[in-house]
């Protein structure tokens, strides 16, 4: 073993019970672990790029010493590198000998599985649901089922059945699951295994597991080309699809000090490891339109563990929280073995993925301030489904209007151009004139003469431009009354 | 009481516990060998040389194999026009060509890049426009003619002449094509798959192999979701698994990708119809002309049977005195299009929903008001246009009660008085009917097979020739059997489908599983119960039963059916009241060498549909709905949310109504999905470009109608069907349309101009293209 690496193998738990992976098991995903290697073939493969939820399992991970609550995740495109020290809940590990849990009750009672090849998936997500609601005290009705289920594809009941069986859950009858898995006697063992640094090896394959920053930029300082992973709930899709293999990899997430999500005077800063879910709850409340965004980006499987950082630096033209941040004039905080620097978002993208980051560097956070007072936001995107669906067209805009004028104007536009990016002329153009539907509507026609959308399997070119124009309109309706005040 | 309780699926507990057994489930077996087909890169022309030799460079890839292999590569279910691998022309884009053997999935995705293809290009027809111009059609349907549709046209006040399109859609069944291939002791060759056809299964795989049918068993357990697309299509990748299992001496899995599945397969049939329809003040139909155009892929597969089933339901539920309609299997370079829940009848019924919607756009008429002029009728115009009469007709009560339970003036006044809407959001409203003909209409296939074992402690393994997909199949014949012995369905297994156990087989499909195999398991247990009956009745009479003592049959006057009950698990002597346990009587039974198990055969009575006519009794009767939508439409984007949805249906005097409300629910999201999200989008080279669910949208739990009332209405007069019930699966997708009709709907209003143009499936995109008068236009 190389100096500084305490383990060559990987060891959590499924079910209750210690697994231990080196070599080129390591590699596989977690879904192919399971069914494959541990003999636990219930959680199923469908996609293998998180977009149907066949795979759903239950992952804890120790953060400063306390298990997060089981939260669901993908786990075919997870590979099992990720898990390192976790505590992973399967289907099978549900129920109790032969005794079913609640929501499993339920699912028979209601009809909720037919052909039963998403059931695993979706009886994983309702556990999520259970859990969380008996833990917060919140009453399970058909709205707070279906934004648990929105990463789960059923194509046989309609839905219908699942969330029945959903609304019927009775909490009172529900066994936490932390109760059962979570003991006193694994957190003190998975807090030590969490402390290791590890690093394992099959073949040409290399995962490096860090456990603090220092050491991370070392090893990326040494092996620029190294891929840094942290929910890999993209680079996860591109090596089962073939495009891109993970095969040597720096994986970030058992650093504590990059998951960090903090509120400060100013804004809000958040690690390079924070899941998309925490940060949905810190923003809440400071940037609602942000948190609003992010309740339909993705699944809940994805926001669990994909990062807002990732998706930052991932760099799609249809990157759904890009257009919102670089209105909100977001900054990333960039280190390397060399130093620290900050980097506004918007000078940050150069070209169709060509970034302001040199070999050896790594985003560590992004600072998001707050809106200034009176700025009104508004994010939109279309996409052929509502929800859990890539955008074609991606819209973020933020004004500041007083007596009835613009005094400041920020708008970017996503899906028309291979990058995000604001529009300066626009913003120009909006600023100082009046208020109105008219001023918007003709910021609107300035804007889709500055952009060039392309035609793709998501929408035409000509798609693209209307609801781009359409959304300046949108805006205008929406925040009339708020923004004349 | 077993029948009509809404007892939990049979396999509903494995499902919740992850415990169910699916194909690629199956432990893997030391030496088991993985196999991965390789499509050609092309969508036409022809495959001159294949080289997979570099390939073999990568470590995990043992072999391959190629069209050489196989004994016989023709397979199909009504023409044997489709190879199982590429030999020389291409049908279309990732048509297999190679398979690639090894043991590891992902080694072999690795090497597949490496197999070198050398092809003389072609260029390829993919749209059905291309094929009609060049009048290449597969198949062409003996025409439906009924009436004087010249003179009705000519006559009509008004006409209006039209193209109705319809797109493809994918299953995406979540489980994709998989087989495990065994090979055994002489030749013989064991396939555990993921099929609605074990028989055509099995027989693919003997030919392809050189086998007798009797050396290949075919196995199915179950199928995590077919909605038709394993009918025919997964027989030639069970063949692929075969010929690696026989070729090496090793058991081989073959397991698509969902991408691979997506690219390989074919899909619900896109229809392309041009149709011209007279009618009168009122909007009530005089004639209807029109001509079918499905796309059927590279090969016929069964396309015939499914542009029939257009043909059969154009009528919807209306009445049409004139008519004259015919149709063509266009040939393009696509996959061979193939079964799909409705299997043409979806594709048939939108033509005139839609038909019917500008009828009521062109005269300013409520729809609602021109459906119900036009719906069949109890007494007269009850004769569909192929002669069959419409017997036990609901319809004109569904579209009654539908009326009244959804409200519908009453929202169709609040739409129209703009009370229901927001800022940049439209409503729309629409009422559709599903009719949807119950039986193959290729008639040998309506038949069905029982095997009733009853082990000695009174419990029962059945085994019929239905396959269990998730539609309860296995679910409603535990409830037959039970309810058949007087015992509760926990004491009836429904065991694997096998064709080691079964003969005659049909696919699972045409929503007939439950009828016909049902109904031949009942045949089975009444065999049964009439040599127990006899045995309890000679113990009654105290006459020891001896080796020339045969038994007699029910209707006999030496033994009478209605003497003797089945209930609470025991056989009652009516006349006396005398009743026996029902385990004594089944060891009671063994004691005497009474046989406890039975095999039937049934055969769905009294059809006499002519194919050269195209008249007569086509089908054993009709399943029947009807559905309200509502829908909301995002003007900005293009974007529509069903707001509300009430569908009632009659299914007779269901078996299993919470198994039966499933099929109805998913049913109808299944067909909202194919008129709204589920765009299968090609490029100019054939390429599918919507493989995987991150680009193919179907339905998602935020989709389902804010506000989904399904009811059941009670109907006991389905003499024609096993203990009243009606066929389920595929009629409710139909009332799926209205959701589209309901755009429609939305459309029509906001630009009243006449009826709008919306192809179907209605995506953001097209329905934007709509409001904007065209996207180019105005953008």
């Amino acid at each position: 073993m190389p100096i500084g690496c305490d383990r060559n193998v990987l060891v959590f738990f499924v079910n209750g019970v210690r697994h231990e992976v080196g070599g080129r098991g390591a590699f596989l995903s977690l879904a192919r672990y399971l069914r494959e290697q541990a003999s636990l073939p219930g959680t199923k493969i469908v996609c293998a790029e998180g977009d149907c939820g066949a795979c759903t399992v239950l992952v804890s991970r120790l953060v400063s010493g306390k298990w997060t609550p089981l939260t669901t995740v993908n786990s075919c495109i997870s590979p099992l590198y990720l898990f390192d020290s976790c505590m992973v809940v399967t289907v099978e590990g549900l129920s109790e000998q032969s005794h079913l849990s609640e929501i499993q009750d339920k699912m028979l009672d209601h009809h909720g599985a037919q052909c039963g090849y998403c059931t695993p998936g979706i009886v994983c997500s309702l556990a999520h649901l259970a859990e969380t609601s008996q833990a917060k005290g919140i009453r399970i009705d058909r709205k707070r089922a279906q934004n648990y289920l929105t990463g789960n594809l059923c194509r046989c009941t309609g839905y219908d059945p699942i969330l029945k069986a959903a609304e019927n859950i009775d909490l009172m009858q529900w066994r936490p699951l932390g109760l059962r898995y979570l003991t006193d006697e694994r957190t003190d063992y998975c807090q030590y295994l969490a402390s290791q640094t590890v690093l394992v090896t099959a073949g040409n394959r290399r995962a490096w597991l860090p456990t603090q920053v220092g050491q991370a930029l070392a090893i990326k300082s040494a092996s620029p080309h190294i891929r840094l992973v942290a929910g890999a709930t993209d680079l996860g899709v591109l090596h089962n699809k073939g495009r891109q293999y993970l095969d040597e990899v720096l994986v970030l997430n058992r650093i504590s000090e990059l998951s960090e999500v903090r509120r400060v005077d100013d804004g809000v800063i958040i690690g390079a490891t924070a899941s998309l879910s925490e940060v949905e709850d810190v923003v809440e409340s400071s940037h609602f339109e942000l948190a609003r965004l992010l309740r339909v980006f993705a699944s809940p499987q994805i926001k669990h563990q994909g990062t807002l950082v990732g998706n930052l630096v991932n760099a799609s033209p249809i990157a759904d929280t890009i257009p919102a941040l670089l209105v909100m004039e977001a900054r990333l905080g960039i280190k390397s073995a060399a130093g620290s620097r900050w980097v506004e978002l918007k000078h940050f993208y150069q070209d169709y993925k060509k970034f302001d980051l040199r070999p050896g560097e790594v985003v560590t956070e992004v600072f998001i301030p707050n809106l200034p007072e009176g700025a009104v936001a508004r994010f939109y995107k279309a996409s052929m489904r509502k929800d859990l669906d890539i955008s074609s067209v991606t819209f973020a805009g933020v004004l500041q209007v007083k007596g009835g004028r613009i005094v400041s104007a920020k708008i970017a536009l996503g899906g028309v151009g291979p990058i995000v990016r604001r529009l300066p002329n626009v913003e120009k153009e909006l600023t100082g004139k009046e208020f109105s539907e008219n001023s918007l509507v003709r910021a609107g026609d300035l804007a889709i003469q500055s952009v060039h959308p392309i035609d793709d399997v998501r929408a035409s070119a000509n798609y693209r431009r209307l609801v781009a124009k359409n959304f300046f309109k949108k805006y205008f309706v929406e925040t009339a009354v708020e923004l004349n005040q | 009481m077993s029948i009509g309780n809404s007892t939990p699926h049979d396999s509903a507990r494995g499902h919740v516990t992850g415990e169910s057994v699916f194909v690629d489930d199956r432990a893997r077996l030391e030496g088991e060998l993985y196999v991965l087909p390789v499509g050609v890169p092309s969508s036409a022309g022809r495959l001159i040389a294949v080289d997979a030799e570099p390939a073999l460079s990568c470590a995990g890839v043992l072999g391959f194999c190629t069209a050489q292999d196989l004994k016989h590569n023709r397979w199909g279910s009504i023409v044997e026009d489709q190879p199982i691998l590429v030999e020389d022309r291409i049908g279309y884009h990732q048509e297999p060509a190679v398979l690639l053997i090894g043991s590891d999935p992902e080694a072999l995705a690795r090497a597949a890049a490496l197999v070198k293809f050398k092809i003389e290009p072609g260029s390829p027809v993919l749209t059905i426009a291309q094929a009609r111009q060049k009048q290449d059609f597969l198949y062409t349907a003996n025409p439906f003619i009924c009436g004087d549709v010249a003179k009705s046209l000519a006559q009509a006040p008004h006409r209006l002449a039209g193209q109705f399109g319809c797109g493809a859609q994918d299953h995406f069944y979540l489980e994709s094509q998989a087989t495990v291939a065994y090979p055994l002791e002489g030749g013989c060759m064991e396939i555990h798959t993921s099929s609605q056809h074990p028989a055509e299964t099995q027989r693919v795989v003997a030919e392809a192999l050189g086998l007798s049918h009797h050396q290949v068993v075919c196995v199915v357990k179950r199928m995590g979701g077919a909605f038709g697309g394993k009918e025919s299509q997964a027989a030639p990748f069970a063949a692929m698994a075969a010929i690696v299992a026989r070729k090496f001496g090793r058991p081989a899995r073959l397991i698509l990708t969902k991408d691979d599945d997506m690219k390989m397969t074919g899909k619900r049939h896109p229809f392309q119809n041009d149709y011209e329809v007279g009618f009168d003040e009122d909007g009530r139909i005089l004639g209807l002309k029109a001509q079918l155009f499905a796309d059927g892929g590279a090969y016929l597969d069964l396309s015939p049977s499914i542009l029939d089933r257009a043909l059969f339901h154009l009528d919807g539920a209306y009445f049409l005195e004139n008519v004259h309609l015919e149709g063509f299997v266009c040939r393009t370079n696509n996959p061979s299009n193939t079964a799909f829940r409705g299997f043409g009848g979806p594709q048939g019924t939108m033509t005139i929903e839609s038909i019917i919607e500008d009828i009521a756009a062109y005269l300013g008429k409520d729809p609602l008001d021109v459906r119900q002029l036009n719906c069949y009728g109890i007494e007269e115009r009850n004769r569909t246009h192929y002669g069959q009469i419409v017997t036990n007709n609901s319809l004109p009560q569904l579209f009654r009660l539908i009326e009244e339970k959804a409200a519908y003036r009453q929202r169709r006044k609040k739409i129209a008085d703009g009370l229901s809407e927001s800022a940049g959001k439209l409503r729309g409203l629409s009422v559709t009917a599903t009719k949807f003909g119950i039986a193959f209409t290729s008639r040998f296939l309506n038949q069905g097979n029982a095997l009733v074992n009853i082990q000695l402690d009174g419990t029962v393994q059945v085994s019929t020739g239905a396959t269990e997909m998730g539609q309860g199949v296995n679910t409603k014949i535990q409830q037959i059997v039970a309810h058949a012995f007087g015992l509760s369905p926990e004491q009836v297994k429904v065991m694997a489908t096998s064709t080691e156990k079964n003969a005659n087989v049909s696919p699972t499909a045409a929503s007939s599983g439950s009828d016909i195999n049902g109904a031949a398991a009942l045949n089975a247990c009444e065999k049964i119960r009439q040599r127990l009956c006899w045995l309890y009745q000679n113990l009654l009479a105290g006459v020891p039963i001896n080796d020339n003592h045969e038994c007699p049959s029910f209707d006999d006057k030496a033994l009478r059916r209605a003497d003797f009950d089945f209930q609470g698990n025991h056989i009652v002597h009516l006349p006396s009241q005398k009743a026996m346990n029902w385990g004594e009587l089944v060891r009671l039974a063994y004691r005497q060498r009474i046989g406890l198990s039975d095999y039937a055969h049934f055969k769905t009575e009294g059809l006499s549909f002519d194919k050269t006519k195209s008249k007569g009794k086509a089908f054993a009767y009709y399943t029947t709905g009807v559905a309200a939508t509502e829908v909301e439409v995002d003007e900005w984007t293009g974007q529509v949310k069903v707001v509300r949805a009430d569908i009632l249906m009659d299914l007779g005097r269901s078996i299993n109504p919470g198994i039966d409300m499933g099929q109805v629910t998913g049913a109808f999201i299944q067909g909202m999905g194919w008129v709204t999200t589920e765009a299968v989008k090609t490029d100019s080279q054939g390429r599918l470009l919507t493989h995987s669910p991150v680009t193919y949208k179907i339905p998602n739990v935020q989709d389902v109608p804010r506000e989904f009332n399904v009811e059941l209405i009670a109907n006991d007069s389905n003499t024609q069907n096993i203990a009243r019930s009606k066929a389920v699966g595929e009629p409710p997708l139909l009332l799926g349309i209205s959701v589209w009709t309901a755009i429609k709907d939305a459309l029509n209003q906001k630009l009243k101009n006449g009826p709008v143009q919306l192809a179907s499936p209605a995506t953001p995109e097209a329905v934007l293209e709509c409001l904007s008068g065209g996207l180019s236009d105005r953008a």
